[in-house]
């Protein structure tokens, strides 16, 4: 009798059919699952990095310059670098700054960008049109041009991260692409019926704005925003190649890659690992918000 | 259509406006003082001030301020720091080897890309449309940097011997000089007739030119495939295949007109895409374009190369972005004020 109700309570409550039904889609969703996987595996190293670093020192400027350049081995992983420094325990400690990179770049962006757009959406008129004006001003720049100018600036500067600058600069220019999804969302949802009920019976507009408009963007806005880590992290890399990003002896992916140029033509480990670590952690986080995709939009089941 | 052209001239200005002077600003806050760094390490006594003067900065903000926006409107960028040349000169002398690999790189991966989206939008949620998608994968997350450092060790051991540095072997500098034309070397070696030039500029072109397309083939590959996908759905070609017209004839004569219309767009942001990836690509093979010199100028704290290349590449993805949509309307009828429909 007992097992009876309960069966009854859960197939009559709407709210768990529906996340059940979203479970089903994700357990069927291969690539998803994939990079579910590495993601999870990334976040795992990022948080066990000193257990699982064999030599973790390296990671915060230990030299030893007898080992210098030595290829992969049982001793290093993944061979060492010109100081000498182990190059897995450098890539092991390095995803958490690259993790940290990607999520902080988008953080930004949505603070900025969430809030821009549901206004620009809901109020509509000059208040749009001035909003999507700079939106289109700064997407009128190429890629990581932006950045790349204004971290310059801030380059030699003794009191700031460069990393912090680096995020903060790709954040400052992530937020018009969430400005872009939130408002057409604002515009699907403003025309529904309820929108218009709840209006009648005079509920505010910040209630209608967060409980029924962000409700709604839930879905694409995930999407967008685990393709963004991705993304991020590897912008960050490139900013970091380029100069503007993570100073020695810091373990940065990026900056690794760039560091090993001199080197590189003799000694390939220098260059290939840390490069497949942002392969790789780009490409999960790819996975992971396409799958996501395809599980909120039906067109593309 | 005279209407629209003016509208986006007039923003392009505005925010070139606002770019300019946020970086004039930015400059005035930023921790590297420019007379310190013009006089170089170890200046001796007076020489700092001496510097101030020279470059103005012992005038107040806002009259500097002033100075600084009537020397750009007669296209004075000022003096680069590290190499003391005007920046206007610099920016001409490297213009056109970064022009010369974007657009080879951008028909680089139209040729590659197109054909694959065009493909795998036939095969859909077939064995090739899910290797197509695991290409798209991979192209969007693979760092371009990492890549052309990786095509340059197989370079030297397992593929063809391809110059991995430069624009051009050296020596030919000497024994077969280059006629300047247009400064397209690939274009001017042509015209003159200059074929050992051809060769070696066309050799050492491949290698950043594939690096850099790589960069923006799986966005070609999905923008296609998309586009072919919805054309695919619609009435005409249903009422096409009610006639009983090959599937072939529907595909290639039918559908594929309408379906590469939108493709027209995507050259635009491809191209603004490389030229923002020449600043990688060109630092890693040393290509002598706008890209790497702007590489340079960040390492060297060289500001005025920096604004003077920054302004540059936007003038340039500004531009071709223009003539695409112009393109558009007139490939596309239905468009009748261009860009009204392009989001």
């Amino acid at each position: 009798m007992k097992i009876d109700t309960t069966i009854n309570e859960i197939s009559e409550n709407p709210k768990w059919e529906k996340t059940k039904y979203y479970l089903y889609l994700i357990s069927k969703n291969r690539l998803f699952m994939l990079g579910l996987i590495i993601t999870l595996l990334l976040i795992a190293v990022a948080v066990l990095a000193p257990w699982i670093a064999t030599h973790p020192g390296d990671a915060f400027g230990d030299i030893n310059l007898s080992a210098r350049l030595k290829p992969p081995s049982s001793d290093y992983l993944m061979g060492t670098d010109n100081f000498g420094r182990d190059i897995f325990s450098r890539l092991v400690y390095g995803t958490r700054l690259s993790i940290l990179a990607g999520v902080c770049i988008v953080l930004i962006a949505l603070i900025i960008g969430v809030p821009l757009g549901l206004i620009a959406g809901y109020y509509g008129g000059k208040v749009d049109e001035i909003i999507m004006r700079i939106c289109d001003g700064f997407l009128s720049f190429p890629y990581l041009l932006l950045p790349i100018v204004i971290g310059a600036y801030f380059k030699g500067s003794l009191n700031i991260d460069m990393m912090v600058v680096n995020m903060l600069v790709l954040g400052l220019i992530w937020w018009p692409w969430y400005v872009r999804i939130l408002r057409a969302q604002v515009l699907i949802v403003r025309e529904h019926l309820y929108i218009e009920a709840a209006k009648a019976i005079g509920v505010k507009d910040s209630t209608i704005i967060i409980s029924h408009v962000i409700a709604n963007s839930i879905g694409p806005l995930s999407v967008q925003v685990s393709l963004d880590v991705g993304y991020a992290i590897l912008a960050s890399a490139s900013l970091s190649f380029i100069g503007i990003g993570a100073t020695p002896p810091t373990a940065e992916w990026g900056y690794m890659v760039s560091a090993s140029r001199p080197y590189f033509h003799d000694f390939w480990w220098t260059t290939f690992f840390p490069g497949l670590a942002i392969f790789l952690a780009v490409i999960a986080f790819n996975l992971l918000g396409d799958g996501l995709r395809e599980i909120f939009d039906p067109k593309t089941r | 259509m005279g209407y629209y052209i003016i509208k986006r001239i007039v923003f392009v200005t505005l925010v070139l406006f606002v770019l300019t002077t946020v970086t004039f600003f930015l400059s005035a806050v930023a921790p590297a003082d420019p007379a310190r760094l013009w006089v170089g390490p170890h200046p001796a006594a007076g020489q700092v001030e001496a510097a101030q003067k020279l470059l103005g900065l012992d005038k107040p903000i806002h009259i500097r301020y002033i100075h600084y926006l009537g020397r750009l409107l007669n296209g004075d960028f000022g003096d680069s720091i590290r190499t003391r040349q005007p920046v206007s000169k610099e920016l001409k002398r490297y213009f056109t080897a970064t022009i010369e690999l974007v657009t080879v790189s951008t028909v680089i991966s139209l040729i590659i890309a197109v054909p694959i989206g065009v493909y795998t939008a036939f095969r859909r949620e077939k064995l090739e449309d899910q290797l197509g998608r695991i290409f798209s994968f991979c192209g969007v997350a693979i760092p371009i940097f990492w890549l052309g450092m990786m095509l340059q060790l197989l370079s030297g051991s397992i593929i063809e011997d391809l110059p991995i540095q430069g624009r051009l072997s050296s020596t030919l500098f000497y024994t077969n000089p280059l006629e300047r034309v247009t400064g397209f070397f690939l274009i001017d070696s042509i015209l003159t007739g200059n074929w050992v030039v051809f060769r070696s500029s066309l050799a050492h072109i491949v290698l950043p030119s594939v690096t850099m397309a790589f960069a923006s083939l799986a966005y070609i590959v999905r923008q296609t495939r998309s586009s072919m996908i919805e054309v695919m759905n619609e009435n005409y070609i249903r009422t096409a295949r009610a006639f009983g017209i090959s599937e072939r004839q529907i595909r290639y004569k039918y559908a594929f007109k309408n379906g590469l219309i939108p493709v027209v767009t995507v050259v635009g942001i491809v191209y603004a895409m490389n030229i923002g990836g020449s600043i990688l690509v060109e630092s890693i093979f040393d290509w002598p374009g706008l890209g790497r010199q702007i590489w340079f100028a960040i390492l060297n704290n060289d500001f005025p190369v920096i604004i003077g290349i920054t302004i540059v590449f936007a003038v340039i993805c500004c531009t071709v972005n223009l003539i695409v949509d112009l393109l558009y309307s007139v490939i596309d009828p239905r468009v009748k004020t261009a860009g009204k429909n392009i989001e």
